[in-house]
């Protein structure tokens, strides 16, 4: 078996267009928030400031952009990385494609959303649309790991992408579960999430700073919107991890948490790291900046996370002002020095879907 | 290669009662689900009760989805009102393996998409893949004016402990044109050939990709 690596990175977002404004926006505390209305009023939406004329040149400018990036830092060429499998994970879009084309009536939303981005980036490999919420993109990192530590393939691309819908808005809107204000992670005052947009691509090869040591997928079955508030599929995820990785909890020194600010999924997230380890290393959640980006979320936090640990920092939790005696964490309170060699990163998805990352930084 | 440990294929008719087909297999339905995880649920079902217990990762496949729930969840929008928060679960599809945990106790974890093309070879690979032992491999879709429904299931084992139906093998060859496809069957119903064709164990199919490439699948069947 191979080892797997990131072997180049790109993002845009809220926080900046590039991983290195990304980390600019994060470590001082920057992102780009608009109120977008919805059914139920008005709710924050972190949105990537680049505008285009067309939600189809939009998106294509977008994934280019963030594919240049990665490729460049993996010394890729185009026309090489067409050649590769594009493993793409998003929770809509599908749901894009049909709310500004006639691909729903079509009745292809799925298919056509995979056919028509390979067309247009004239992709020569298969391309592969994987939709399971907020860990889409995290079953296309974890496919193309696979292939690679086969030895299937020498590379692959696996891109997240989320962009501004109302059928996400409406929908989260719906079940009651956005805030109005402002995401506050693990906060007593949280009360919902921030949605946001964002696109990243990942070059998975077999060199790299960023070693992949395990991309674990999970299930918690306990409702469609909610997890098991003991936090036992979360612990038996990260267990699988730790065991794939070949870690103990111990070895852990800096955890990316989920951490949305839902009221009642920080606590089943809390209850699972108290069981992980009496002394919890450093906790960040970057949704209070970036929004949760749902199927892009894997990808971006990945890029925009690296993209700190790669100056020596971590940033602050914004949002986070005051303990909650219910979730007992404290994540990071302002921008601080980090080098963790290891990395636990950490995302629950809309029914129940779970995803866990073992990150090892080979410069650490 | 990979076992195959069971295998189920349902074919909903217009008109059918699919809640009436659920409770059949689970003495009772659950309720409000919209016909697509209906459909995905009694395929899934059928196969699960012919194997061991085992935790699966599931690997569902659809073209369209839940196209239906999508549509009106626009139209909502369109007209101003707030979607219905079940319309909204109803059409994330990958609901299915919440559901499906929940009723069987034997999901690990779920993974849903499509392919620009031969998605379900794709989809095969990476069960031969996978670091997880034991795929349930699922293709689900409603009837459309081109095509009927369908919802077509494998177990696919890594270490079965009981002789299998047979050992499925996928290869992808990015470097190999291939003229012209020679199997234009779903690859659940070249399955279902290979295992009803008694006179061969082994069987072949190419089918051919626009990237000009082709996907190479293999069947050998036990038990003959």
């Amino acid at each position: 078996m191979n080892e797997v690596y990131l072997s180049g990175q790109g993002v845009l977002c809220s926080a900046g267009a590039g991983r290195r404004t990304t980390a600019d926006g994060l470590l001082s505390g920057r992102s780009h928030i608009e109120m977008r209305s919805v059914a139920a009023g008005l709710r924050p939406y972190a949105t990537i400031a680049e505008r285009c004329d067309s939600w189809s040149e939009r998106l294509l400018t977008l994934v280019q952009r963030a594919l240049n990036e990665a490729l460049a830092e993996a010394g890729l060429g185009l026309e090489q990385a067409r050649q590769l499998p594009m493993y793409i994970g998003s929770s809509s879009l599908h749901a894009v494609f049909g709310e500004n084309s006639k691909l729903l009536q079509q009745a292809r939303a799925l298919n056509a959303a995979c056919v028509t981005l390979g067309e247009r980036l004239a992709w020569r490999a298969p391309v592969t649309l994987y939709t399971t919420a907020c860990t889409s993109s995290l079953v296309a990192l974890g496919n193309a790991c696979a292939a690679v530590r086969a030895g299937k393939l020498d590379g692959a691309i696996a891109v997240g992408i989320e962009l501004d819908n109302f059928t996400s808005l409406n929908g989260f809107s719906a079940m009651g579960l956005l805030s109005p204000t402002a995401a506050r992670p693990f906060c007593a005052g949280r009360d919902g999430l921030l949605l946001g947009e964002a696109v990243a691509v990942s070059v998975v090869g077999r060199e790299g700073r960023w070693r992949l040591a395990a991309v674990e997928l999970g299930l918690d079955p306990f409702s469609p919107t909610g997890l098991d508030p003991a936090g036992t599929p979360q612990s038996r995820l990260w267990q699988r991890v730790l065991q794939q990785a070949d870690w103990q909890a111990q070895d852990i020194e800096l955890i990316k948490a989920h951490a949305g600010g839902s009221p009642a999924n920080d606590v089943a997230e809390a209850a699972a790291l108290h069981q992980l380890s009496a002394t919890l290393p450093p906790i960040v959640s970057l949704k209070s900046m970036l929004g949760h980006t749902l199927g892009a979320s894997g990808l971006v936090e990945l890029a925009a996370l690296t993209a700190c640990l790669e100056r020596g920092q971590i940033p602050a939790t914004q949002g986070f002002v005051l303990r909650d005696e219910a979730v007992d964490i404290i994540p990071t309170l302002h921008t601080q020095a980090c080098t963790p060699r290891r990395t636990l990163c950490h995302w629950i998805g809309f029914g129940g879907s779970l995803a866990a990352i073992a990150l090892e930084d080979m410069a650490a | 290669m990979i076992a195959l440990t069971a295998f189920s294929r349902f074919q909903a008719q217009a008109g059918d009662d699919l809640r009436a087909a659920l409770k059949q297999r689970l003495g009772q339905a659950p309720r409000r689900l919209s016909p697509f995880i209906q459909m995905a649920l009694i395929g899934a079902l059928d196969a699960l009760q012919a194997t061991e217990p085992a935790q699966w990762r599931l690997a569902l496949g659809t073209e369209r989805g839940a196209v239906d729930e999508l549509r009106e969840l626009m139209d909502m929008h369109v007209r101003g009102e707030m979607p219905m928060p079940l319309t909204f679960i109803n059409s994330q599809i990958h609901i299915v393996g919440h559901y499906l945990a929940q009723l069987s106790g034997r999901i690990q974890c779920v993974e849903v998409g499509d392919s620009d093309q031969n998605g379900e070879e794709i989809q095969l690979w990476h069960s031969l893949l996978s670091q997880h032992g034991d795929t349930l491999w699922g293709w689900v879709d409603l009837a459309c004016p081109w095509r009927p429904a369908r919802s077509d299931w494998l177990c696919l084992q890594r270490k079965p402990s009981t002789t299998p139906l047979g050992w499925l093998d996928c290869e992808w060859r990015p470097a190999v044109a291939v003229a012209e496809a020679a199997c234009q069957q779903t690859l659940p119903a070249w399955i279902e050939t290979c295992l009803h064709d008694s006179a061969a164990t082994t069987f072949s199919r190419i089918t051919a990709t626009a990237h000009g490439g082709s996907w190479i699948t293999l069947f050998h069947r036990n038990g003959v």
